[in-house]
């Protein structure tokens, strides 16, 4: 540890703080640090900018990564231009940042060297060239004029091989995006993505119209499976970089509501990956099994999805003894038929045939493209945010984290199926141990120019969300990573080699969430006049594939 | 192979109707349940701190000369209910009610109008009659006197002190 703090120390310049070291650095050192950092094993958590241009013709770039033995995050920055934003590609070093520095070519210009797919990843295809929307001379709710000519760049297939479109409608998850899978024969030689078509300006949005009181309601809306952790991430962000406490009943409330959402957020998905594989019975109950936890949420706060009881400086609503005595029913149901489900989950051997040896991700892969949750854990890759960096009430919580080293589309559902048993048991622990005491505090002011990263380990895996606090009452920089986000990345591992039959099941293992991958989409395509595709349209279409 | 499948056959014939018969059967919504808002035209001071909680941002006042109305563009309402909690005078509930399927998404725009009072010197509306009710009943001494001196605006009130001073 100390060798490596020097070693950093000796390039740049180096300021820990609490849990966290910045590393200022200069933009031609970026690659020697990330070398550094890399050999410590570091995970690269994301990469943000954040527009200065205004105020000192800047725009600063904010490389954050985890070291998980030493509990420790390094955000390491550096400062470029704005006229000209031009630095050296980490992505030799580190495949996973691929996404991480697309999107912020996409969104703020800067222009990445020596990157291996410098294609569009965020904006629209017809989006114009040279507007960055969240550069802050861009107002969020301006139309700038779309590009007449529009290219789609699309990986071609080679000689020999033929393109395999699923989508731009997802069927079996039923959402918005487009695999071009490349076959030969019956085999995935290669794989193309082009999502991010649900993206709704959210992080626009909340840095240029929003309070900080507003965002939570917001954040919660970036996913309809599991809103509330980015809800809980947005509020500890902010309340860790305003410096507010928050009471510990609150913070077990939420634990109780993050809990509940993996709970059903885990049942949904062995429902679907059931009826991917045809086994519709099962689909039915794991669903019919969730039900109870929707209908126990809408006791407790009224909705069944989308609680909206977060706020900066605790939560809004109260968890009644009644509350907690209609819990443990619905726990003890649930045990009881989630075991059920397991036994018929083990016992099935057209499952096991199916989901054994599928998807392999080996844990070096895994490391590599730093993906999270139960697809990291399911190939070896042991972490678990409650546990590493422990947030809400999980320091007072003992839990298992379980691990399977097969990292196939078996082990991740053994993993899932695992952990809605935990989640059962660190529920039942908060129902003994809940603390009396308010649920809120009042916050009175929060600095600006403060910054704060928070951590959630969501039902998908590893949640990021990082702010840097703002003069006019709100965050100058809101940046969300979620969990999806990285796991996608993995696909291309996790597909090749594979057959065509287990694609749809492939791709769903990892669990995606396309609008919390999404999250952030300025395009508004209500004033351009609808397409109407003609036969010849549709050929032509088919010619390019 | 068999075996699972019974079992799964076991665990689907034991709960044979799990379907609520709605909205034949009506549904009794869940005591915390946020639906529809009602606004109390009566209480409402027009003070806006439910304008600055808003996360849809979809409540505006508009003042005029005569009075000041508060709109409620509720087809963009999350039912987050911060509003209700922020009103200082209870001037907005939530109710239980949660079957507002509409056509026509301006059927859930909520207009109130709040008189103005006039300021008894320079004739300019400086605050709402509402609000004027609950200072004229928090004056213990209810005199005229009293009462025409909390008819007078800000700027009004500093001059006539300030002459008075003189």
């Amino acid at each position: 540890m100390n060798d490596f703090y020097q070693q950093i120390a000796s390039v740049a310049k180096v300021e820990p703080l609490e849990e966290n070291l910045i590393v200022f650095a200069e933009p031609g050192q970026i690659k020697e640090i990330v070398n550094i950092v890399k050999i410590q094993n570091a995970r690269f958590v994301h990469l943000t900018a954040i527009d200065f241009s205004e105020k000192k013709n800047k725009i600063e770039l904010n490389y954050f990564f985890l070291l998980l033995k030493d509990k420790l995050n390094i955000i390491l920055k550096t400062e470029l231009d704005s006229t000209n934003p031009i630095i050296s590609s980490i992505s030799e070093i580190i495949p996973g940042a691929i996404w991480a520095e697309r999107e912020c070519k996409d969104l703020f210009g800067v222009n990445f060297e020596g990157h291996p797919d410098p294609r569009r990843l965020v904006l629209a295809d017809d989006w114009p060239d040279n507007i960055y929307p969240l550069r802050k001379n861009f107002s969020y709710n301006s139309k700038p004029k779309v590009k007449s000519e529009t290219t789609v760049e699309l990986k071609k297939p080679g000689e020999g091989k033929t393109v395999i479109p699923i989508g731009p409608f997802y069927p079996s998850l039923e959402e918005p995006a487009y695999f071009r899978l490349i076959v030969e024969g019956e085999e995935i030689v290669d794989f193309d993505y082009r999502g991010f078509y649900v993206h709704r300006g959210i992080e626009k949005l909340a840095e240029s119209a929003l309070n900080y009181q507003q965002i939570p309601f917001l954040a919660e809306r970036i996913c309809g499976i599991c809103g509330f952790v980015h809800s809980t991430a947005y509020c500890q962000a902010v309340e860790k970089a305003g410096g507010i406490e928050i009471p510990e009943r609150a913070k077990y409330i939420r634990t109780i509501f993050l809990e509940l959402e993996r709970l059903h957020s885990h049942l949904l998905w062995v429902g679907l990956a059931a009826h991917i594989v045809g086994f519709d019975t099962l689909f039915m109950q794991a669903w019919r099994i969730r039900e109870p936890v929707m209908y126990l949420c809408e006791l407790i706060t009224g909705n069944r999805k989308t609680y909206g009881i977060n706020i900066v400086g605790g939560v809004t609503i109260d968890v009644l003894p009644k509350h907690l005595e209609d819990m443990k029913e619905v726990l003890n149901q649930i045990e009881k038929e989630a075991r059920e489900i397991r036994e018929i989950i083990l016992e099935d051997e057209v499952l096991q045939l199916r989901f054994k040896d599928v998807g392999r991700l080996t844990e070096d892969d895994a490391m590599k493209y730093f993906v999270g949750g139960p697809v990291a854990r399911a190939s070896g890759v042991e972490i678990d945010i409650r546990a590493n960096f422990p947030y809400a009430a999980y320091s007072n919580i003992d839990f298992r984290i379980p691990l399977r080293k097969e990292g196939d589309v078996w082990a991740r559902t053994l993993v899932r199926l695992e952990e809605i048993f935990i989640s059962i048991g660190i529920l039942r622990t908060i129902i003994n141990s809940l603390p009396e005491g308010n649920t809120s505090t009042k916050v009175v002011k929060i600095e600006p120019w403060r910054e704060a990263i928070s951590y959630v380990e969501a039902p998908r895996g590893q949640l990021f969300h990082y702010v840097m606090t703002g003069p006019e009452g709100r965050p100058y920089r809101w940046s969300v990573r979620a969990p999806s986000y990285q796991n996608y990345q993995a696909l291309s591992v996790l597909l090749k080699g594979g057959s065509i039959a287990d694609a749809p099941l492939i791709i769903a293992s990892i669990d995606p969430c396309f609008s919390c991958t999404e999250r952030f989409e300025v395009l508004d395509r209500k004033n351009k006049k609808v397409d109407i595709y003609t036969a010849k349209d549709l050929r032509k279409c088919l010619e390019a594939n | 192979m068999f075996r699972s499948k019974l079992r799964a056959l076991l665990l689907s014939s034991r709960h044979k109707k799990i379907i609520r018969h709605y909205p034949f059967v009506p549904v009794t919504p869940p005591e915390n349940l946020r639906g529809r808002l009602e606004v109390f035209a009566d209480r409402c001071i027009g003070c806006g701190n439910c304008v600055r909680v808003c996360p849809s941002r979809l409540i505006e006042i508009k003042s005029s000369d005569e009075e000041k109305a508060v709109i409620f563009y509720a087809g963009r309402c999350i039912y987050c209910g911060r509003c209700a909690v922020s009103c200082p005078e209870k001037a907005i509930q939530i109710t239980h009610e949660f079957e507002l399927a509409t056509d026509n998404k301006n059927d859930l725009e909520i207009i109130i109008k709040i008189k103005m009072v006039k300021c008894r010197q320079c004739g300019k509306p400086f605050i709402t009659q509402n609000m004027f009710n609950k200072q004229v009943a928090k004056l213990e001494d209810k005199s005229e006197e009293n009462i025409s001196r909390l008819m007078l605006c800000a700027e009004c009130k500093r001059k006539s002190q300030s002459r008075g001073n003189e």
